[in-house]
């Protein structure tokens, strides 16, 4: 068997705990991880080690995902890396305010397990 | 004698007129007459080679003409520009005064004159004083001073400006004094009492002009808002008020010169006094009458502010809620995540034990999710946040859906659950998300209450345009105080340690509230023993292909049926999920 250099995802979110389990979930199925807790991280992280996938918590402290999802798509060199919204907003109209802000993928906290899987593999395999 | 009173009344008119043109224009052209005078005086002394000395000393002259000018310029007469004035009409005076000859003692009169006239220029006492002394300067002129001038060497351009001055003020004060003596005959005996009549009213008013600003108040007015300035001459109508909101009301209310309002004035001390305006047109302006609002007026206005107050404090509340749902889920995440991932066994296997915590934690945290969710949707109700979003649909699939979800609830407690769905099809016009809300959290209060071999029968039927659901069950049922408290939020949950089998009574609240958004009802008989039935109805079927709204046949006993149910042991009607 071909041994692949297992796929990078980009992790941005500000919770520890939630931090620790998108990892741990991750990394259990095979993807390595990078993390930032900081919006204006991520693109500078984005830029040097070009994941596969970013995950994106829209509720930051400082800057909205939604804002940081907006510069990496108006990044030529990033903006062809998917980004996966992860938030806690369910209101309606918070799905469709994600997708419009560019976020390839959407998911609503909490998370479960299967959902979550799959949707990372719907992106990167 | 008609002709001379004619003649009488029209000098008295013209006199008038004059005068109070003169008193709206003279300040200002005394001031301009003095110091043009003054000036056009020294440059003739230049001219005709008079001594420097004497030329500085009639442009120093001219000193309080100027300022005074510019000091007319300003809104009225601040005590600070009578303070200069009075200095610089002391300048030239002292300086004249110093000079050597019967003139110097003359000058000082004159100036006295003028100041008098100039400084109090609304008062026809100075008036009457400066004619008085004019008169007496000009009589000490013509017997006495021509000769000293002549001697002086300044004899044609002071006598000039002195004449000229003379005359000018002479008329002045007897402009003002003509009409004013005509008042005092004339029209004053029929002002004065109307004067004091309105100052000494029982009631409270203030006359105000066409824009709006105060010109008079009476003494009662005074006595109702005795944080007022002394003078309130010429400040706006809307001063009286308390606040910014009170401001506009009053200007609105004057505007509108009709009805009343009541709003809070500067009371004594600063405070605020909840005081009735009635504002009413007279001639160009107005005049305002203040009273205390009658007492049922002024608990009609607490209890108003108490509703605002107690609207706001809701509706913070309401948002706090949502905030608050919303900080839950992040934790939740974690909870629910972690043990998601330890019942997948993600990391491998671990004590059966262990699993089986792992499996309460997940279940625990889905549960709690589901009331942090009511909380939120019914906090949403509250602060008239939820939209619904209408769409057209089959209400009878979607209560098969629900029923076939709690199906699994209902077996574990041993539970018979029937539906009865009379109409497979049902077509209606309504939020689905609400609808299988009201289905999912009336099932699974019915499934919570009744004791293990229980039945619970769903029923769906239309009448006309109303959509019918009726959740029944064969649980222990409540008393009238109980239900009398259902269906009100967080109502069950301020009692909830009374009873574990309760929930949080949130699920019945929001079925209320749902049905309320669609128009709907929703009512519950129950009897202690016998079980509870909760039916709703909501205005949403639509028509069918054909057009016409059918009526179905009434919806039988809901008790009827589940006594039957527990009886037979069997589902009465069809088991909508067996597929």
């Amino acid at each position: 068997m071909l041994q692949v250099m297992s796929k990078k995802v980009l992790i941005v979110e500000d919770n520890e705990l939630n931090m620790k389990l998108f990892h741990d979930l991750l990394e259990a199925h095979g993807y390595e991880t990078l993390q930032t807790r900081e919006g204006l991280k991520a693109i500078d992280m984005a830029r040097e080690h070009r994941p596969d996938l970013i995950l994106m918590d829209i509720q930051l402290p400082e800057v909205s995902g939604l804002d940081v999802t907006k510069w990496l798509k108006s990044d030529e060199d990033l903006s062809g890396i998917p980004v996966v919204a992860v938030t806690a907003f369910a209101m309606k109209g918070d799905e469709e305010r994600i997708r419009d802000g560019g976020c390839e993928g959407y998911l609503s906290k909490p998370i479960t397990v299967t959902s979550f899987i799959e949707t990372i593999r719907k992106f990167i395999g | 004698m008609l002709v001379s009173r004619n003649l009488k009344g029209r000098m008295i008119t013209l006199a008038t007129r004059l005068g109070s043109w003169i008193a709206r224009t003279r300040a200002r052209w005394i001031h301009a007459l003095w110091a043009v005078l003054w000036l056009g005086a020294g440059v003739m002394a230049l001219v005709l080679g008079t001594a420097l000395a004497d030329v500085a000393l009639m442009m120093a002259a001219a000193l309080p003409g100027l300022v005074g000018l510019r000091l007319a310029r300003a809104e009225g007469w601040s005590d600070t520009a009578r303070a200069f004035i009075v200095v610089s009409w002391a300048v030239p005076v002292l300086t004249l005064a110093a000079l050597p000859g019967a003139l110097a003692g003359l000058t000082v009169f004159v100036a006295l004159a003028g100041g008098a006239a100039l400084c109090a220029s609304r008062q026809y006492g100075a008036a009457l004083v400066s004619l008085m002394v004019n008169t007496a300067a000009l009589s000490i002129m013509i017997y006495a001073g021509a000769a000293q001038l002549a001697a002086f060497g300044l004899a044609f351009p002071v006598a000039l400006a002195v004449a000229a001055y003379l005359a000018l003020t002479g008329l002045v004060a007897l402009a003002g004094l003509l009409p004013r003596l005509a008042d005092i005959r004339g029209e004053n005996a029929v002002l004065q009492p109307l004067a004091d009549g309105f100052a000494h009213a029982p009631s409270a008013l203030i006359v105000c002009d066409s824009d709006g600003r105060m010109q008079a108040m009476s003494l009662a007015a005074r006595c109702m808002l005795p944080g007022l300035p002394r003078d309130v001459a010429g400040l706006p109508v809307s001063h009286l008020a308390y606040e910014d909101e009170g401001r506009d009301m009053l200007e609105r209310q004057l505007r509108k010169a009709s009805g009343s309002i009541v709003t809070q004035m500067r009371g004594a001390g600063g405070r605020p006094v909840s005081l009735e305006a009635r504002a009413h047109r007279a001639g160009d302006g107005f005049v305002v009458a203040l009273s205390v609002p009658r007492r049922e007026d002024k608990v009609l206005d607490r209890l108003a502010r108490e509703r605002d107050e107690a609207v706001a404090a809701s509706k913070a509340k309401s948002e706090f809620l949502a905030a608050i749902s919303h900080e839950l889920r992040t934790p939740l995440n974690a909870i629910i995540g972690f043990s998601d991932l330890m019942k997948q066994r993600l990391f491998g296997p671990m004590p059966a034990r262990y699993a089986e915590y792992a499996d309460l934690i997940h279940e625990s945290g889905v549960h709690l999710l589901d009331l942090i969710g009511d909380v939120l949707d019914m906090s949403k109700i509250e602060a008239d946040r939820y939209e619904l979003v209408r769409e057209t649909f089959d209400a009878g699939e979607v209560v098969e859906t629900c029923v076939r979800m709690m199906r699994l609830r209902a077996e574990d407690k041993n539970i018979r659950l029937s539906c009865d769905l009379r109409e497979r099809a049902m077509t209606v016009h309504a939020d689905r998300k609400a609808l299988r809300q009201i289905v999912l959290n009336l099932l699974s209060n019915a499934i919570k209450f009744t004791p293990d071999g229980g039945a619970v029968v769903v029923m769906l039927r239309a009448s006309g345009a109303e959509l019918v659901l009726a959740v029944g069950d064969s649980g222990p049922g409540m008393s009238e105080a109980e239900v009398s408290r259902l269906g009100k939020a967080y109502a069950q949950a301020a009692n909830a340690h009374q009873s574990d089998e309760r929930g949080s009574g949130l699920g019945l609240a929001l079925v209320h509230a749902l049905a309320g958004l669609h128009g709907g009802t929703m009512s519950l008989q129950s009897r202690q023993g016998e079980g509870t039935t909760v039916t709703v109805s909501l205005p949403v079927v639509r028509a069918g292909n054909d057009g016409v709204l059918k009526s179905e046949p009434e919806m039988p006993a809901v008790h009827e049926q589940i006594r039957l149910a527990q009886a037979a042991g069997e589902a009465i009607v069809q088991q909508a999920a067996a597929s």
